[in-house]
C-alpha cells in the first residue's frame, strides 16, 4: 500500500482540438491501404484480386476464426495492389458511401446471438487502442462477471476524439451499451467518463435518463494518467464499491458507438473518429476518417503544418506509436495523430539513476522500477517475477517523470520478453511502421 | 502542400518532464541560500574560508576521480551539494588540512569510489563529519562544552555564538526546508514524521525536546540528509527508516552530544537502507494479485 499517493499531472493541451464546436468528415483520398492485420490474433485473408472493383463497405478479407476480425473497403475504386499483408485500393471519385446502409427495423429486439453475428460481420475491433477482436472478447469473457464497463476516460493528453464522440452521438452509445450489456448477458452496465469532460457527462446522463434504460449508470472518475487503462479502471472502480462479482468486461466509447450503427444499419467498421493535433497543426480538430486513409492526407485536411514537429505519433504521446513514414495509412484502433513539436520531447542525454523515488511515486501498479531495472541488468528471473514485472502495463510514468532521463519503460519491456519469457499478443502497431516501408521503399 | 514526411523511429513515451537531476542539485543547494546569507553577517570571513576550502577540494578530488575513471563528470553538480553541505557542518576554526582530508573521504571515497550519484551507501556529508570527529577530538569537546549551555535555556531562531554554521539559524534551514517541499523535491511525509517521532521520544525519554528539534543540523538531517539517496528508495521505506535514525539519535543522546548523535544515527541507519529496499515493496505491502 502506497500511504500517501502521488499522481502524475501534466498538462493535457485538450483543448487544442477543442475549439471547433461540430467534427468534419475528412475528404475523400486518392487511395487507401488497409492492413489485413490491424488487430490482435490472426491477420485476415485477402478474398479481392488485383483489378476488381469494390464498393465502399465491401469485404476485403475475412477473418481467420474467431481471434481475428474481417477487414472491409471505406472507399468505393479499384484494387490496385493486394498481397497477403495489405490491400491498396484507389479511389474511383465517388463519395457516397451511404448507399450500402440498410435500416433494421426492429433492431431493439434483434436476439442475442444477431447482435454477435452483427459485430463479428462488421469486424469490429477494441478501438481504444489495443485492438482486440470485439466478437472474441465478447465470447471469452461469457459467464465470468456481471458487469459492463464503457471506457470513456481517455486520459492520454491531446487526444479528444472518445471525448467528441460522447458529446456529438451520446444517443447512440448509449444505445450502442445496450446492445454490449445484451450481447455478453452482463447485468449492470457503469459509462466511466473522466471529471474533465463534465459535458459529456452531462448529456450521457440526460440521455440515459430520458431513453428510460435499465442497468445503466454514469461514473465519474478523478482525470489522471492513467485512468483510461484497463488496470486503473478496474482499480478506481473497485475503490468506489462499483466493481460487481467477478472479470469486468471492458469496452470503448468508439467500440459501443460502432456495434449500434453494426447492429441498426449493418454498417461494417470503415470509418472512426480520429485527432487530429498537436502544435505543429494549424488547424487541429476531430475528423470523421475512413480506415485506411494515410496520416498525411488527414493533416492536409488541417491545413499542414505550422512549422516541422519532430516526431509524429498515433495514439497519445504517452503511450502511442511514432511512425517513421508521414503515408502510413491510419488503422481501426487509430485514436488520434499527434505533431509533436520539438520542445515537448524533453530528451536529452542519459544520466545515473540519483535514487530520487520519482519512479516509484507515480506507478500505478506500485512497482519499484529502479529496483526492478538491477534486477533485469542482473538477468534475475526469480527476482523479477517477486517484484511483480509481469504487472507493468506500460503506461509511461516511469520514464516520463525520471530526471535521469533513462529509458525505464524500455528496459523493463526488455526484462519481460527476456526474463520473464511472456510472449506478446502480435500487436497491430508494428507492422503498420512495416508497411510503409514495404510501401514507400 | 510540402509536409515533412519521414521521422527517425522512437520508443513511447515520446515527451519527457522537463527538469533534470543536475537542476534537483542545483536547487537543493539554492535551498541552503538563506542559512549562507545568515552565517555571512555574522561569521563573514570564517564562513568565507570554510566554504572556500570545502568546495575547492571537492571539485579537485572530484576531478581526480574524473582523472582516474571514475567519474563521469568534468563538473558534478552534486559535488557542489555535498560539499556546500559539508561546510555548513563543520566547527568554525577547523584547520584546513582536516577540511581537506574529510572532503577528499566524502567525495573521493564515499561517493565516487561507490559509483557516484545514487549508488553510494553511506550518506558522504555525514561519513566526513565522522571522520572529522576522529581527526579533531576537541572539536567534539568544544560540542559538548556549548550543549552544556544551550541546553539550559531555549536560544530560538538565531544563536550567533555556536560552534557550527547550520546551528546559527534553525529558521534559515526551515525556509529553505519549506522550499524543497515547495518544489515537490522533497515529500512533506519525511521531515514531519522525521521531526515528529522525534518529538516524541525526546519527550518520553526527559530530553529537552526544544533544545534537540529546533537545532539547525536536526533540521538539515530531516531535509536534506534523511530523504536523499542513501536512505530508501520506497517513500514509505523513507518514513520507516527515518523513524529508526530519530530512535536511534535520542537513544545515543544520553552518552554523547546531538552532532555526534546525529551522525552516527544516520550512518546506522543508512546501512539498513538495502534491507528495507529489498524486503518492504513484497513482505509489508499489501499486494493485490
Amino acid at each position: 500500500m502506497k500511504i500517501f499517493r502521488q499522481d502524475i499531472r501534466f498538462d493535457d493541451y485538450k483543448d487544442l482540438s477543442l475549439s471547433t464546436i461540430t467534427f468534419k468528415r475528412a475528404s475523400l483520398p486518392d487511395e487507401i491501404q488497409v492492413y489485413l492485420q490491424q488487430h490482435q490474433g490472426h491477420p485476415a485473408i485477402p478474398v479481392v484480386h488485383q483489378g476488381d472493383h469494390v464498393e465502399a463497405g465491401a469485404v476485403l478479407a475475412v477473418a481467420q476464426g474467431d481471434f481475428s476480425a474481417h477487414v472491409h473497403s471505406s472507399i468505393s475504386g479499384k484494387v490496385s495492389l493486394a498481397t497477403s499483408e495489405w490491400i491498396r485500393v484507389e479511389s474511383d471519385g465517388s463519395e457516397d458511401s451511404g448507399s450500402f446502409l440498410k435500416e433494421v427495423k426492429s433492431w431493439r429486439d434483434v436476439s442475442r446471438e444477431e447482435i454477435l453475428s452483427g459485430i463479428f460481420d462488421a469486424g469490429i475491433v477494441g478501438m481504444g487502442g489495443e485492438g482486440f477482436p470485439a466478437y472474441f472478447k465478447i465470447k471469452n469473457a461469457e459467464k465470468k462477471g456481471s458487469l459492463l464497463i464503457i471506457n470513456g476516460c481517455e486520459s492520454e493528453p491531446f487526444l479528444t476524439s472518445d471525448y467528441f464522440l460522447m458529446v456529438s452521438r451520446a444517443t447512440e452509445i448509449i444505445y450502442g451499451a445496450e446492445l454490449l450489456l445484451k450481447a455478453s448477458g452482463r447485468e449492470k452496465c457503469i459509462i466511466a467518463v473522466e471529471d474533465n469532460k463534465l459535458e459529456a457527462i452531462e448529456l450521457l446522463l440526460s440521455k440515459a435518463r430520458a431513453l428510460h434504460v435499465k442497468n445503466m449508470e454514469v461514473k465519474t472518475l478523478p482525470a489522471r494518467y492513467p485512468q483510461g487503462s484497463e488496470a486503473e479502471l478496474i482499480r478506481s472502480l473497485s475503490r468506489s464499491k462499483a466493481l460487481g462479482a467477478g472479470v469486468p468486461l471492458i469496452h470503448n466509447v468508439a467500440t459501443a458507438f460502432a456495434v449500434y450503427e453494426a447492429v441498426r444499419y449493418k454498417k461494417p467498421l470503415i470509418e472512426r473518429m480520429v485527432t487530429v493535433t498537436g502544435h505543429c497543426v494549424v488547424e487541429p480538430k476531430n475528423l470523421w476518417c475512413r480506415i485506411g486513409t494515410p496520416a498525411s492526407h488527414l493533416v492536409q485536411n488541417c491545413k499542414g503544418f505550422l512549422r516541422d514537429p519532430i516526431r509524429v505519433i498515433f495514439g497519445g504521446p504517452m503511450s502511442g506509436l511514432a511512425i517513421t513514414n508521414l503515408d502510413t495509412p491510419i488503422i481501426k484502433a487509430t485514436r488520434g495523430i499527434v505533431a509533436l513539436a520539438p520542445e515537448f520531447s524533453g530528451e536529452g542525454e542519459e544520466k545515473p539513476c540519483t535514487r530520487c523515488g520519482l519512479c516509484l511515486n507515480v506507478c500505478p501498479e506500485e512497482l519499484s522500477p529502479e529496483l526492478l531495472i538491477r534486477v533485469i541488468q542482473k538477468e534475475n528471473g526469480a527476482l523479477a517475477k517477486e517484484f511483480r514485472l509481469s504487472s507493468c502495463t506500460e503506461c509511461g510514468n516511469c520514464t516520463f517523470i525520471c530526471p535521469s532521463k533513462i529509458p525505464i519503460q524500455k528496459i523493463l519491456k526488455i526484462g519481460k520478453t527476456n526474463l520473464l519469457h511472456e510472449s506478446f499478443p502480435q500487436s497491430f502497431q508494428a507492422p503498420v511502421d512495416g508497411i510503409s516501408q514495404v510501401v514507400l521503399g | 502542400m510540402k509536409l515533412k514526411k519521414t521521422f527517425s523511429p522512437a520508443a513511447p513515451p515520446h515527451w519527457r518532464a522537463h527538469h533534470s537531476s543536475e537542476m534537483r542539485f542545483w536547487l537543493f543547494s539554492l535551498a541552503l541560500l538563506p542559512l549562507l546569507v545568515v552565517n555571512l553577517i555574522f561569521h563573514f570571513t570564517e564562513m568565507l574560508r570554510l566554504i572556500f576550502f570545502s568546495i575547492a577540494s571537492g571539485f579537485f578530488f572530484d576531478y581526480v576521480s574524473f582523472l582516474l575513471g571514475f567519474q563521469r563528470f568534468r563538473f558534478d553538480t552534486h559535488t557542489l551539494l555535498t560539499s556546500f553541505l559539508f561546510s555548513f557542518l563543520i566547527p568554525f576554526g577547523t584547520p584546513f588540512w582536516a577540511i581537506v582530508a574529510a572532503v577528499f573521504l566524502a567525495v573521493f571515497v564515499a561517493k565516487n569510489c561507490f559509483g557516484g550519484w545514487g549508488n553510494f551507501i553511506f550518506q558522504p556529508v555525514f561519513l566526513a563529519r565522522a571522520s572529522l570527529f576522529i581527526f579533531l577530538p576537541e572539536s567534539v569537546e568544544s560540542f559538548r562544552e556549548f550543549e552544556a549551555i544551550s541546553n539550559s535555556f531555549f536560544h530560538g531562531f538565531f544563536e550567533p555564538h555556536t560552534v557550527i554554521a547550520a546551528n546559527v539559524s534553525a529558521l534559515a534551514v526551515l525556509l529553505g526546508g519549506i522550499f524543497l517541499i515547495e518544489r515537490r523535491l522533497v515529500s512533506w511525509k519525511v521531515p514531519c514524521f522525521f521531526l515528529l517521532s522525534l518529538c516524541g521520544l525526546s519527550y518520553v525519554m526527559g530530553q529537552n525536546v526544544a533544545g534537540i528539534v529546533l537545532r539547525g543540523e536536526i533540521l538539515i538531517a530531516a531535509f536534506f540528509i534523511v530523504t536523499d539517496a542513501a536512505s530508501p528508495i520506497h517513500s514509505f521505506g523513507k518514513i520507516l527508516s527515518s523513524i529508526g535514525t530519530a530512535v536511534l539519535i535520542v537513544f545515543m543522546n544520553h552518552s554523547l552530544t546531538t552532532v555526534e548523535a546525529v551522525t552516527y544515527g544516520v550512518l546506522m541507519m543508512n546501512g539498513v537502507t538495502p534491507l528495507i529496499d529489498r524486503y518492504l515493496p513484497n513482505r509489508f505491502v499489501w499486494v493485490k494479485k
